[in-house]
Order: structure tokens, then sequence, then C-alpha cells
């Protein structure tokens, strides 16, 4: 399996989530940041598909 | 008994022995801690080892037991306990120096439950630092080393359990699973994990990684033995405002049911994706045995799993970051450089990704129980890959080594590891049962059929 670049993981936190990093912050974050710019990939993805959905609840009234 | 006999015994075996006073809980307790002593030197299972008040216990049990009040199939049994669950009078660390000299007045529910049904509390197990990791290579508390190879990791968070119970440290061990952390350290060191359906066992008393992703849960050496921690575990907990009352059913009756026309259904797509040859292999042996027990096994289609995947991501990191960005401002060196670096990414995500995640969980969730509901059980790969060495850090595996499970702790169903092989290299290799809503009987008993079919779980490892 190939490794993106450092330059390819700074591209995906500047680009996906707005963050510039140093190359050395880059290769520290290699591990998860590939897989989270694919997670943010696909939740855009799905937004269209949402309309009608609600979130699944966080929160909850107490009774007692 | 000799030691090695008595300490790798079942709890279904041990405690008719027990409860007859053909068997002493302390006999037993002392073997246990013989074997720690022996063995944790290595293995570097535990963080803590209660060995007085875990003699106290097994006496009080002794006595109980002589005295006619014996309290069930954990009476008398030493359990470790996974250092994210506060127990009184008991330094509880977490596995982080900031909660270095935290000694709690309280019991978590899970802990109390364990000592109202008679469990002797061995000690405290070792994880993953803030259980924020799949390989329990603690820095602050040492590396965790799999009983099977010493050189390779037992998977995590919940590490320090499973080396404990596949070690003969423990007869079972309290675990916790935000994405993998009870079902992942199972498959690695070759026992059993259950990850409950949301809302089934309380987390009162346990550190939060991820407050909606996180689950409490059993690890043992045998199915029947999870079957019955379940039992004391499970119930509503009002202190647990993530419990629900739902009625708990008798986990042990209902193992022995046959699979004869049972539906087991195969989730290929996602699953099997980059998965060792030898994983594979595995789990394709054992849809066999199923077909052999008499179950319909066939191909399902589960909803969009790398959806479920990456919002359930988005979820754990966003959650986590949250909870510990006090700690994260104000005590940044009290993290080590793993954990420091992936609360700062989970600060990465927006609001409104979280609120996506959360609106995705709700049409996914809605999806995976319709797909699942016709099926006795789905499975697949608990683990991609086995435990690899801990020297050999490949970042890529960071991300594999939970993709199976994680999206079963954001969907909330039950789900459960049991071994189903090891690789040529001698580690062991897990099959996921997953179950529909609150059906943790129905898991058990599909993973206990096909463990009564294998021997698998008879096998002991070296160390």
């Amino acid at each position: 399996m190939s490794q993106p670049s450092v330059a390819e993981l700074q591209a995906i936190a500047r680009d996906i989530f707005g963050r510039d990093l140093s190359e050395e912050q880059a290769e520290r974050y290699r591990g998860r940041l590939p897989v989270m710019g694919q997670a943010a990939h696909v939740i855009q993805e799905w937004e269209q598909t949402l309309a009608d959905a609600s979130p699944a609840a966080v929160h909850r009234t107490p009774v007692e | 008994m000799p030691q090695p006999d008595v300490v790798f015994s079942s709890i279904a075996d041990l405690a008719p022995q027990l409860a007859a006073g053909d068997l002493s809980p302390v006999d037993v307790t002392q073997a246990v801690l013989a074997r720690i002593e022996e063995h944790d030197g290595l293995l570097n299972a535990y963080i803590t080892v209660m060995a007085d008040s875990a003699m106290h216990a097994a006496r009080a049990a002794e006595s109980a037991i002589l005295a006619g009040n014996y309290l069930g199939p954990l009476h008398g049994i030493p359990i470790a306990v996974k250092d994210l669950y506060a127990t009184r009078g008991v330094r509880t660390t977490f596995g982080s120096p900031l909660f270095a000299d935290w000694v709690p007045d309280y019991d978590a529910t899970v802990v109390e439950r364990l000592k109202q049904a008679g469990a002797v509390i061995v000690g405290k197990a070792n994880l993953h630092e803030l259980a924020f990791g799949t390989t329990s290579a603690n820095p602050h508390h040492g590396v965790v080393r799999n009983p099977w190879d010493p050189q390779c990791h037992p998977g995590g968070s919940s590490g320090g359990s499973a080396a404990a119970v596949a070690g003969g440290l423990a007869y079972g061990a309290l675990g916790s699973d935000t994405g993998a952390s009870i079902r992942q350290p199972a498959a690695c060191c070759g026992i059993v994990g259950l990850k409950p359906t949301y809302g089934r066992v309380s987390k009162y008393g346990a550190l939060p990684l991820s407050w909606s992703m996180d689950h409490a849960g059993p690890m043992t050496r045998t199915v029947a033995d999870a079957a019955l921690m379940m039992q004391a575990l499970a119930g509503h907990d009002p202190r647990d405002p993530g419990c629900v009352s739902h009625p708990t059913p008798d986990y042990a009756a209902q193992l022995h049911q046959n699979l004869r026309n049972a539906r087991i259904g195969v989730a290929r797509d996602f699953f099997f994706d980059e998965c060792d040859p030898e994983v594979s292999q595995a789990v394709e042996a054992a849809l066999e045995v199923f077909r052999d027990l008499g179950a319909i096994v066939e191909d399902v289609e589960l909803p969009d799993m790398r959806a479920a995947r990456a919002a359930g991501v988005t979820i754990m990191f966003s959650e986590a970051a949250a909870y510990h960005a006090d700690d994260l401002r104000q005590r940044a060196e009290a993290f080590s450089d793993e954990v420091r670096d992936q609360l700062e990414m989970g600060r990465f995500y927006t609001a409104v990704q979280y609120v996506q995640a959360q609106r995705m969980r709700r049409v996914l969730t809605d999806q995976t129980i319709q797909a699942v509901s016709p099926y006795d059980a789905v499975v697949m790969p608990t683990s991609p890959i086995p435990a690899t060495p801990i020297t050999a850090s490949v970042p890529a595996h960071v991300s594999l080594r939970p993709r199976n499970t994680l999206p079963f702790n954001f969907v909330s169903l039950p789900a459960m590891s049991v071994p189903c092989g090891f690789a040529n290299s001698g580690m062991p290799i897990g099959l996921q049962v997953v179950g529909k809503p609150f059906d943790e009987a129905g898991v058990l008993r599909v993973g206990y059929a096909y463990e009564q079919a294998t021997e698998w779980h008879t096998r002991r490892p070296t160390a």
C-alpha cells in the first residue's frame, strides 16, 4: 500500500480541514489523517441524502 | 488440580466445584495470584495487582459458600478490571499520568455488580493510554505483551484484560469498547470479547472516550463464561443516562439451542477488503462449520459501512477531543505524543461535520437493523489482521485494526469476537458475530455453537 507524501498530507489538512500543518506535524498525523480526510469526504457526499434525517439522540430529558 | 489446569479452567467448569465446596475460592485465587507473580513481569497485563484485597474477598467467599450462601457462578471467581473503571479504595489510573494518584471513593457500576455477584477482583488491567488506541503500548505503565508471542502486541485498548485472560492471569475481565477495544484484543489474544448493545450495560464510573460510542462488556476464555459475566453486568442503571431499562434474559439458558435452519449472514463487502489472506481463510472455514451445524449461510448486503466508519470516526474523535479539551490545554505534557496528536486531530472536525455524522447515524442504524433482522447473526472477520510485532509500526494498521469493529459501535448493535483459527505466525484470528439490538442472547448462542464445534478455545499460549 503506497503512503501519501508529506505534501499530500498537508494538502488534506489544508483543503479539507482548513489547517496549515508543518512538515513535522504532517508526519506525526500520518497514521490518521488520510482516513480523517476520507471521512470528511464521505460526510460531504452524504449531505444531499440527509434532508429528512434528524440526528441520533445524544440528549434525553431526565424523568426523575 | 495442578496450577496450570486450575487457572485455565472455565468459569462454567469451576463454578459447580466452588458451589459444592470441592474447591476453595482461596485456593483458586492463590493459584491466579501465583500465576500473576510468575508471568506478569513479562506480560505486564496489570497496572495494580490487588493481592491482599483479593485474598480477603476469597476468604469471605469461602466462608459464605460454606455457610450455604452461594451467590451464583461468579462467586469466588478471580476477575480482572480494566483500569478504566473506578474501584473504591484502589488507585484508578485510566492508563494516564493525569490520574496517577487517583483513588476513587466509589465503584463503577460494573465493578459493583461483579462484587455483588461474589467475584474476586484480582487487579486493575493495563490498557492503551486513556483507551485511545489499539496496541496497549502504554508509555506510562509499560507495553502489554501478547501471551501467544510476547514480541507481539495484544491489541487494545483492553490489551491488559485480554492478555490476563488469555494467559491464565484471570478467569474473565472487564473491557470497554469505543471502536474495537473489547473485540480486537479478544481476537488478537484468542479469547471471547462481547460488546453489548449500547445501553445494555452501565458505563457509570468508566472514563469516557466518546460518550455515544463507548460500551462496557466482558472478556473471557469461553462463550459460556461471557454469558455468565453478562448476566451479572446487564441491567438498567439510572446513574448512566445512556443505560436503558430492558428485560435481561437468562443468557446461559439459551446457549444450547442448536443452529439447525438458523440463518447466518456473511457481510463480505467492506469487511473482507484488505484482509490478511489467512484471516479470510479462517473465516471462510468458519462458514463451513456453520453449514455443518445445519445453518443456512448466505451473503448479506449491509448498508454503506464505509459511511458508518467515516461518521463513526468523526464522532469518536470529536467527542474525545471535547472530553479531554481542558486537560489538553492545561496539561498537554501529561499525554503521550500519540494520544495528544489524536486529540489535536479531533479538533479538526467542524461542528457541522459532527452533526452530519449523527444524522448519518440515525439513517445507517435504521438501515443496518433492517438488514440484520432476518438473520440469527451476521458474521465477518473481527480484525483484518492478526497481532503484529510491537516494534513493527505500520501507519496504515492504525486505521485498519478497528475498521471492522467500529461500525457496530456507531450503529450500537451487539457484536462478539470468537476465536476462529491461527495464522502461520502463531497469532490468533477472531470471527465477529453481530446480532439484532439487545439480542446478546442470540449472539452468544451462535458463538457458542461455533465454539463447541471447534477446538480453538482449548489451545493455550506458551508465555
